[in-house]
């Protein structure tokens, strides 16, 4: 950053309430008599929340670069997920708890994933051509129709799905100097760091992969170079999918789900696609385990009812000062696209 | 002579005409002459409750037309203006005490108009004050601030404005006891009454919004949305416009939602939820974003198909609750998007268009002053 | 004839000056230390190969790129990092390579909003509906008439500007420009896609702005209607300027003969391979 950089408001504005807000996080902390533990608790729930919410920005982010689209429906795939696992495994298949359990998780996914291929045909290809404010709206459109679907398919009450390790609603917790630490906190670790290495070996060793980022970067290249920028979009929408329902899934045993689950959760996903720039998956993660923390740190020393609105206090934050997210350099107009 | 002065200023006339029909239908609906009482005829759909309903939310979405089919700038928060309006209303005529307002003042006949007043120029103040960085933003930013936004405030009026305890807001529950509007001794109260209250001052706005658009300002919010370069390269001064378009349809939001407490004589949280703005949004992709009329139009028939909804889902589904019509509105916004994006009235006068051949049937709200 | 109507202005002052200007993409320049006048009342022609800047050139002048160095002036006043609509009202007017016509708009009401600056109706006198706003309109619309028929469009006024022919969006485009009434007019490849026809009606209405007193500066790939028009032709190449003066002496520069092979200077030596890059390129 430059010396004349810094004389524009915008350049210090940001990170300044940032600070400010960590300071008001400790402050208020410290009238409620926080210790180190209790911070460290409040991290690392947070830690748990926010890579779900990397999850879901990493959804945010596939679609975006191959489509120029943000698909607000992205959180119904969330939803769907963990719903559909639940109805599998509550279903009456015969066969044991934990047989089941991994059935009920590929089902998930692969029926969600379906679903996102569905709606990307159905919703997306007839209007690609529209304009962005249209495109916004339909994909708004197809976020309440799925979660009106699941209202009327598992209607409005919260459901169980257990922790993968115990197969029981209680989870097994370890103790680590007063910090509890849930199991199913290191299958969602577990889980996010697989798809992590699984993304980045698609997207660099695999020629579909390889596609799709071509067509991120130029699509008028890719489409000379006989890629099918339409398949293409179907891909992104089905791993966005994927993505979403895997994010749903490992997290459903934390909450409990509810046909109304992916409104908020997608929302925060996406803010952490924001901080991350939005282009990147990596850049999502990290904004995704900020956001988790952020969020955490701040509820917890507040009104737990708040916790949804930091979040977005930091979306307007970003988007006001740095639309670019906080690790790129440059300052790049936002665009409509 | 009134047919050629109605022809010069067909708004005007419009506007005239459709004060005819509500004042008749309003009589219809009151006097029922003949025992001929139109409730009865559409099952209840279409009741006096039913109408100012439609008026009142007809009120924000003229705002939120002007925003978004004119100028181009989407909301998908609107309905935070809507709840500061309401939550003005009804905080400072039922929560008086806590702002330490004398008894004498707080019910006094003309307390909760400069109540509704000062909503406005909240929410008016609030929308310029984020406008020029908010509408900076394009697109899905803008779509997400506004989003963000609303929810923010939906929290706000749920979690008591983030402040301990629930005596401000009343947290889920909401204020009740919230007063009727009153003019020196003269109660604007019953329904019958407050049908024309309503009704009057959606057709004020509806006006001030067509002059609005036929204006230089109109022109230049429209000219905005055909392509900002060139507007700006015409020297139009397209953040100001914009935050312009925007502080009219907060105002306007917030004089509904003032109505609106004074109505139901109580405020909760739920109508100003996510779902509240997407209604709106769903309100005027149906009427037709870049057209005034379509307001009312759009309002009316998703409130209406509101309550079809709910009677007929009621029996189909067993235990539906009134959140069973998203999916509807779901459906109803893609397939709309999709195949009509400019509305089902201009849609369909479109489709006519073509069937009449080349007779100039222009889109409502755009057709030219003289 | 245009050589002889520059001799006779040559004490004018400059209108426009450029100095030291410089745009950089990422550390691509697509603008080098680019100086250059131009007079009062002249018609300059912008030109040069694909990418040599010219675009981003109008982008400088009319505010919507700031430059990386260097400083524009008109008539005295610095226009660098003013925002366009800022640099309109102190007069520069232009058009845009891909056509910018308000499509939603009635050809009417396009030439109408050309009128903004001269117009000065707030918020609310429009809401009112008062008797100043009203006048105002009245004249407003009288004004933009008398523009649509200088455009020849008189009888299309109340048709959707969407719907009017390339040609005519193009004539409604220049004068939605004039309009406002600008000392300098930007006019970006006025000519692209018009047939023979409407390029000799173009050239008129270019020669009739002139007349009118209006400065106008234009990047023209078609190079029979730029030496027709224009008074002085700058040469640009890589964002720098390869050569300036009338078209005479451009054409004989040992510069501009070297870069383009020594070749007669034509349409197909100046006018590089069709663009290819859609609407972008504006």
């Amino acid at each position: 950053m430059s010396f004349t950089a810094l004389r524009s408001p915008r350049a210090w504005l940001g990170p300044l309430s940032v600070l400010a807000l960590i300071a008001v996080v400790f402050f208020l902390g410290e009238r409620m008599n926080f210790g180190p533990q209790q911070y460290m608790q409040l991290i690392l729930d947070g830690l748990r929340g926010g890579t779900i919410y990397a999850l879901i920005a990493m959804g945010f982010v596939t679609v975006f670069n191959v489509t120029g689209i943000i698909n607000f429906a992205q959180g119904a795939f969330v939803m769907l997920g963990a719903m559909l696992a639940v109805s599998i495994y509550d279903s009456s298949l015969p066969l044991m708890p934990a047989a089941k359990l991994v059935v009920a998780v590929i089902g998930g996914i692969a029926g969600t994933t379906l679903i996102g291929m569905l709606l990307e045909r159905l919703t997306i290809y007839p209007a690609r051509h529209s304009s962005p404010l249209t495109l916004i709206i339909i994909t708004v459109g197809a976020y309440i129709s799925m979660q009106g679907l699941a209202l009327i398919a598992w209607g409005a009450k919260p459901y169980v799905l257990p922790a993968f390790t115990t197969l029981d609603i209680a989870d097994k917790t370890f103790r680590i100097g007063g910090v509890v630490l849930k199991a199913q906190s290191l299958w969602i670790w577990g889980t996010t760091a697989l798809v992590l290495v699984g993304l980045a070996y698609f997207f660099e060793r695999t020629l579909t992969g390889k596609a799709l980022r071509a067509c991120a970067i130029n699509k008028r290249g890719a489409r000379l170079m006989g890629i099918s920028v339409n398949r293409m979009s179907l891909l992104a929408f089905a791993l966005a999918a994927a993505l979403g329902a895997i994010g749903g899934i490992v997290v459903a045993p934390t909450t409990r789900p509810t046909y109304d689950m992916g409104l908020v959760l997608g929302l925060k996903g996406f803010v952490a696609a924001i901080i991350g720039g939005l282009v990147s998956s990596p850049g999502a993660v990290i904004g995704g385990l900020l956001l988790g923390i952020l969020e955490n740190l701040a509820a917890g020393v507040t009104r737990s009812g708040m916790k949804d609105i930091y979040s977005f206090i930091v979306l307007i934050l970003v988007l006001l000062y740095r639309p670019q997210g906080i690790l790129r350099a440059g300052r790049k107009p936002v665009e409509a696209g | 002579m009134l047919r050629r002065a109605l022809a010069r200023y067909p708004n005007t006339a419009a506007c005239l005409g459709m004060a005819l029909g509500l004042l008749i239908l309003g009589w219809i609906e009151i006097v029922q002459p003949g025992g001929f009482d139109f409730s009865d005829i559409t099952g209840g759909l279409v009741t006096l409750d039913t109408m100012v309903r439609i008026g009142i939310l007809s009120i924000v979405l003229v705002g939120l037309n002007l925003l978004m089919g004119y100028a181009g700038q989407i909301s998908l928060g609107q309905a935070a203006f809507y709840g500061m309006g309401a939550y003005a209303s009804a905080i400072l005529t039922a929560r008086y005490s806590l702002l330490g307002i004398p008894v004498a003042i707080a019910q006094s006949w003309w307390w909760p108009w400069l109540a509704i007043l000062f909503g406005m120029i909240a929410a008016g103040g609030l929308a310029y004050l984020i406008g020029r960085p908010i509408l900076n933003l394009r697109g899905h930013y803008l779509a997400m601030a506004t989003l963000g936004l609303g929810i923010m405030f939906y929290i706000l009026f749920r979690e008591n404005l983030g402040v301990p305890g629930d005596h401000i807001t009343g947290a889920f529950d909401g204020i009740t006891a919230v007063p009727r509007l009153r003019i020196g001794g003269f109660d604007l109260w019953p329904i019958s009454r407050y049908y024309f209250v309503v009704w009057t001052v959606a057709l004020i706005c509806l006006t001030l919004a067509l002059n609005i658009v036929n204006s230089r300002t109109g022109r230049a919010l429209r000219a905005i949305h055909g392509s900002e370069r060139a507007s700006q390269a015409a020297g139009v001064d397209i953040a100001h416009h914009k935050v312009q378009a925007l502080v009219v349809s907060a105002v306007f939001a917030s004089l509904a939602g003032s109505l609106y407490a004074h109505f139901q004589a109580a405020v909760s949280p739920k109508p100003f939820d996510f779902a509240g703005s997407l209604e709106l949004v769903v309100m005027s992709a149906v009427g037709g974003m870049a057209s005034i009329w379509g307001a009312p139009f759009g309002v009316g028939v998703i409130l209406i198909l509101k309550e079809v909804l709910r009677s007929g889902l009621r029996q189909v589904l067993r235990g539906a609750s009134g959140e069973h019509e998203i999916v509807f509105y779901g459906v109803l916004l893609v397939v709309i998007m999709v195949f009509m994006p400019e509305g089902i009235l201009v849609w369909t006068s479109a489709q006519l268009k073509e069937l009449r051949g080349r007779r100039a049937v222009l889109p409502p709200g755009l057709e030219r002053s003289p | 004839m245009s050589s002889h109507r520059s001799q006779a202005q040559e004490t004018a002052r400059p209108l426009l000056r450029v100095e030291q200007l410089s745009k950089s993409f990422g550390g691509l320049m697509a603008v080098n230390r680019l100086s250059f006048e131009v007079e009062q009342g002249q018609v300059v022609g912008l030109v040069g190969p694909n990418g040599a800047g010219k675009t981003t050139v109008f982008n400088l002048i009319s505010g919507y790129y700031a430059p990386s160095g260097g400083e524009i002036y008109l008539d005295g006043v610095a226009l660098a990092g003013l925002e366009p609509f800022r640099i309109a009202a102190l007069g520069v007017a232009r058009t845009f390579q891909s056509l910018q016509v308000f499509g939603n708009m009635t050809a009417l009401e396009n030439i109408m909003v050309g009128r903004h600056l001269h117009s000065r109706a707030g918020l609310l006198a429009a809401a009112l509906r008062l008797p100043s706003m009203r006048r105002e309109e009245m004249r407003v619309r009288q004004d933009a008439r008398r523009y649509l028929e200088r455009a020849g469009l008189s009888d299309r006024a109340d048709e959707l500007a969407c719907n009017l022919s390339f040609g005519e969006q193009r004539r409604l485009e220049i004068c939605r420009a004039l309009a406002a009434e600008p000392r300098l007019l930007l006019l970006d490849e006025p000519g692209a896609g018009l047939t023979q026809e409407e390029k000799v009606r173009l050239a008129e209405l270019i020669l009739q702005i002139q007349q009118d007193g209006v400065t106008v500066l234009l990047v023209e790939h078609d190079v029979d209607l730029v030496m027709g028009l224009v008074d002085r032709v700058l040469v640009l190449e890589y964002g720098e300027l390869l050569a300036a003066g009338t078209p005479e002496e451009v054409q004989r520069h040992p510069k501009v003969i070297e870069a383009y092979l020594g070749t007669q200077w034509d349409a197909a030596t100046l006018d590089a391979p069709t663009p290819a890059a859609g609407p972008k390129g504006g």
